[in-house]
């Protein structure tokens, strides 16, 4: 049932190994998180998943069919929506706008469509305009809908980033640190809005620093260490691993001798 | 009074093309430095079907903003993967070699010696002869201009255009195509500059090389930015101000060998000034990354 299948997925930056023969699968259905200390290969091991980076070698399968050298856009319209660790919205444009441009558009958001202002168009974009309302009540935003996303606080543009990626309606969705930068009030509404993606069916693959976040969602935990897979399991195999202490805190030494 | 009608025909001219390259830059972030090459491609297609196979103007008009279009398309394909200044490069470039071509395929375009006896539009079989009647015709050319490219950047088709301006891999990351949305903005800039080439060729009726120069596109392109990227009242003042405001100088009463430099001074004096105090553009809220 594995959704995302990755296999001997390799990248090197001038020599350097960010990616070494990594395979992994996702199950349909469940949260998967991607642990490692700074520089471990998880936003590389992202990009070159949603296709925005090109492996050295390697195989990317979603639902079967090879994705790995597809246009980000194409693996987009795969049915994968993502985030960006260093959040990436419109700066210039208003918070509704952001929203918007997520939604997608089946007869409006041609030039032609644009050049004669067809009825077609303009009732899209009303009905859009209500999902994107509906989007930022979810985040608690709806007051924010005319401001520009460059006059948001951190935390809530990360929020303005999500909306946008769940209004993208993907099947697979990849965040990369949600709650990195966030206040610790709003992370139990990113959760909940995790699980409520989790509750519909829709399957989730994180990047997460935050032990307890990664601990009380994940249904299975992959760990990478300069760009390998040192561990995956559940959330308690992986807290009594080993391997994932030793990348975490250092290699115990035996101090008896 | 001519003189001032004159002068009027000519910003018209200029909003047209000053709308179309901020559909390219201002709306969608392209820094593209060749925008006269369109009108330069447009003023020959009308002109040269005119004159040899005596095509009507009207259609001549059509068939230049056609042909512009489609050199959008020719010059859009290879540069719009490049990024920043080094579309601004290509783009310049293209615009040197169209420039050379109506410069040297003499056997064409009769090359520095130009287009003579180019046609005026008639209608109902009355050449527009007045000046006021030319003026008429060029003012409805950019309403429609304006009228056009408002509905494209109001539109969810625009707000696409503008995020790519704003931020190409987010704007990617949604599942937007966005080579084709320049290459579609390139064709559409291209096909309403050569609407403005061809309204040119067919009002000066004499067309040569020396109109379409790289420094007309720079010219085009402080339209742009002076009146404000991104903002379709501001192609308006822009182009307005840059073709009037040296008009104004030649008013100051000095002798012609101290007033033709000084023009050329004070009107850098008035970018930089204008750079320096409001890097937006007059009206506009955009600016360069």
């Amino acid at each position: 049932m594995g959704i995302l299948k990755v296999n001997n997925l390799v990248k090197h930056f001038d020599g350097i190994k960010a990616v070494d023969d990594l395979s992994f699968e996702v199950k349909k259905g469940t949260i998967t998180a991607l642990i490692g200390p700074n520089g471990s290969g998880k936003t590389t091991t992202f990009n070159l998943i949603t296709g925005f980076s090109r492996p050295t070698l390697g195989k990317i399968r979603f639902h079967g069919t090879d994705i790995t050298r597809l246009a980000p856009y194409k693996i987009f319209n795969c049915g994968m929506g993502r985030t960006f660790q260093n959040i990436r919205l419109f700066p210039q444009m208003t918070v509704l706008e952001n929203i918007l441009l997520g939604l997608k558009y089946q007869r409006g958001g041609s030039l032609t469509a644009a050049i004669f202002r067809t009825s077609g168009m303009l009732r899209e974009e009303e009905e859009n305009t209500k999902r994107a309302m509906a989007l930022l009540k979810t985040i608690g935003l709806e007051g924010k809908r005319d401001e520009l996303a460059d006059s948001l606080s951190h935390g809530q543009r990360r929020l303005v980033e999500i909306a946008r990626t769940l209004g993208t309606d993907s099947e697979f969705y990849l965040f990369d640190e949600p709650t990195a930068g966030v206040f610790p009030n709003t992370i139990p509404t990113l959760l909940s809005i995790i699980e409520d993606l989790k509750a519909k069916g829709k399957t989730i693959l994180f990047i997460e620093h935050n032990m307890k976040v990664v601990m009380d969602i994940s249904d299975n935990i992959i760990v990478l260490n300069h760009g390998k897979k040192i561990a995956e399991g559940t959330p308690s195999e992986i807290q009594n691993n080993a391997a994932v202490l030793d990348a975490y805190m250092g290699k115990r030494r035996n101090r008896a001798t | 009074m001519d003189y001032v009608l004159h002068i009027l025909i000519i910003s018209g001219i200029y909003i047209i093309l000053t709308l179309s390259l901020n559909l390219i830059v201002g709306y969608t972030g392209l820094a593209a430095l060749g925008h006269i090459a369109f009108a330069c491609v447009g003023a020959y297609a009308s002109s040269l079907i005119a004159l040899n196979f005596g095509i009507s103007p009207w259609i001549g008009l059509m068939v230049g903003a056609c042909v512009a279009s489609l050199l959008g398309l020719v010059i859009g394909f290879p540069s719009i993967r490049l990024k920043g200044d080094y579309l601004a490069l290509a783009t310049f470039g293209f615009g040197v070699i169209v420039y050379s071509v109506s410069k040297n395929w003499v056997d064409l375009t009769r090359g520095p010696m130009g287009l003579p006896g180019i046609p005026k539009f008639s209608f109902f079989g009355f050449e527009l002869q007045p000046v006021w009647a030319y003026l008429t015709l060029v003012t409805v050319f950019v309403f429609i201009t304006a009228f056009i490219i408002n509905r494209i950047v109001d539109s969810p088709f625009g707000r696409i255009l503008k995020s790519i301006r704003e931020d190409e891999v987010a704007s990617l990351s949604i599942g937007k195509n966005i080579v084709k949305y320049k290459l579609i903005v390139f064709i559409v800039g291209a096909f309403f500059a050569g609407i403005a080439g061809s309204l040119y060729a067919h009002y000066i009726t004499f067309i040569d090389p020396s109109s379409f120069t790289a420094m007309e596109s720079i010219a085009v392109l402080l339209m742009v930015v002076f009146g404000g990227m991104g903002s379709i009242r501001g192609s308006f003042i822009g182009a307005l101000i840059l073709i009037i405001f040296p008009e104004m100088l030649r008013f100051l009463g000095m002798p012609s060998s101290v007033a033709a430099p000084l023009r050329q001074m004070i009107y850098g004096l008035l970018l930089v000034v204008l750079m320096i105090r409001r890097p937006q553009g007059i009206i506009g809220q955009y600016r360069f990354k």
